[in-house]
């Protein structure tokens, strides 16, 4: 059970080769900006589609070229944690949690919101719109909502990119407790090698639209493979 | 005020009030089909809607006629089927001020819908949402001001609908002249003391309804 992807798609000039596979683990894609990272993310969300290639997630084909498989992004049911979080700014924050538990009943969808605010620590701003909460309150709303309809895979894209120092090292404990609750394969997106250390299972370099290395940290610290990983570490 | 200019105001309001009530969702739904759709032609259809607001009300006017006229493409299947033409009738006036207000509504709800954040149409997706509920629920609630300032012109826009109303209602006093007909009837005939009562009327309509739409804007954050 995991992930599992060979795909490619050109965009403008820019051409995308993934291949790599993980495990009900946590999992960094690792590299500079525009190197296809996020394009991935998008990919196996199904809100780009890739030219051609396979996605299976947890032995369920999402996409495949050959077999003319194309699951739609709402049949997909991934948590998709964006950049910027992009909380609904007109819902509050249970609105914002409760939004992805269309067509559960009221009970078990009351259930799950105060189990979701519960483990987030969210008691207290439940009625308060995204704007007046903290930037690390946004994080963990939008991990509560990603998480409150238990998706098969959880996505992060640079879910730290904009917090200050403490908040972040309180959300990499977070989101490792996540993947160890929901025992989920969960893809983080990052250029910095120390989160990758601290935090990720597995690596996946991306080199300029390319897979330069799969491995664990430790492995691809102590043997990069090739010139532009080496770099890649070197830029810490 | 004598009962041929009060019937003329009555007149203006209905029609305005009538075409306002089906122009919304028309312009709201054309609004979403070209911000969001990907298709041939959305530029031909882009430009169709618009044509109403650059065309003299005149030529959007004579359209109508070629269209729903009783010997028009679409008027004699009408009049075929049910011995009934539209030409000439108050709902005339209803359908030239929908045609002329459309473009108002589906400009400014277009430009509403399109500075939506792309991202949170992407999360609903992901968040198990379609098309429709993504709409219902994110788009238009974020899009409430543009969609309010869109349906304030085309009310606007309705009530003083002339050149296209005239084409194709004709200027029937008691039955097709509304109130800005009224006024060019009255003016023409040196009736002057009727076209001051209504220009009147309209000044305090249209001072008040600025007003309020202002106030209401100001509310909508």
């Amino acid at each position: 059970m995991g992930i599992e992807l060979n795909i490619s798609k050109e965009v403008k000039g820019f051409r995308l080769d993934a291949g790599w596979e993980a495990g009900r683990e946590l999992v960094a894609l690792f590299g500079r900006s525009g190197a296809g990272k996020t394009m991935t993310l998008k990919l196996i969300a199904g809100l780009l589609k890739p030219d051609q290639g396979y996605i299976r997630i947890n032995g369920e084909t999402h996409f495949d070229s050959r077999a003319r498989v194309d699951l739609r992004t709402r049949w997909r049911r991934l948590g998709y944690v964006f950049q910027s979080y992009a909380l609904f700014p007109h819902m509050n924050v249970e609105q914002n949690i409760i939004y992805g538990l269309e067509g559960i009943r009221r009970d078990e969808r009351q259930q799950r919101l105060r189990a979701m605010i519960a483990m987030f620590r969210l008691e207290g701003p439940e009625r308060l719109l995204p704007g007046n909460i903290s930037g690390g309150q946004q994080q963990r709303v939008a991990l509560a909502r990603a998480l409150a309809g238990r998706p098969g895979m959880l996505m992060l894209d640079e879910p730290f990119s904009a917090l200050d120092m403490p908040t972040r090292v309180e959300l990499r404990g977070v989101i490792r407790q996540v993947q160890q609750r929901f025992r989920i394969p969960v893809v983080l997106v990052t250029h910095s090698f120390a989160e990758v250390r601290q935090m990720a299972d597995r690596v996946v370099v991306y080199s300029r639209g390319k897979v330069a290395q799969t491995g664990t940290p430790a492995a691809i610290e102590a043997e990069p493979a090739g010139p532009a990983v080496k770099e890649l570490l070197g830029l810490e | 005020m004598d009962s041929s200019a009060l019937f003329a105001i009555r007149l203006s309001l209905q029609v305005a009030l009538i075409a306002t009530i089906l122009v919304v969702p028309a312009g709201i739904f054309f609004a979403w089909v070209l911000a969001r759709g990907r298709f041939h032609g959305r530029d031909i259809l882009d430009v169709a809607l618009t044509m109403p607001l650059v065309l003299p009300p005149t030529v959007t006017g004579y359209y109508l006629v070629v269209l729903f006229g009783r010997n028009g493409a679409i008027g004699s299947r009408i009049y075929a089927w049910t011995g009934w033409s539209i030409m000439f009738t108050w709902e005339a006036a209803v359908l030239a001020s929908f045609v002329v207000a459309l473009p108002l509504i589906v400009k400014t709800c277009r430009a509403a819908f399109e500075s939506v954040a792309p991202q949170l149409i992407d999360v609903s997706r992901t968040l198990g949402h379609g098309e429709a509920a993504t709409f219902l629920k994110v788009v238009l609630p974020l899009s409430r001001k543009g969609v309010i300032a869109g349906t304030s012109l085309a009310f606007a826009r309705a009530l003083g609908e002339f050149g296209a109303t005239l084409m194709l209602a004709g200027n029937i006093p008691g039955r097709t002249s509304t109130a800005p007909l009224a006024i060019y009837n009255y003016a023409s005939s040196g009736d002057w003391p009727r076209a001051d009562g209504l220009v009147l009327v309209f000044t305090v309509i249209g001072a008040a309804f600025l007003y309020v739409a202002s106030k209401l804007n100001a509310h909508i954050v």
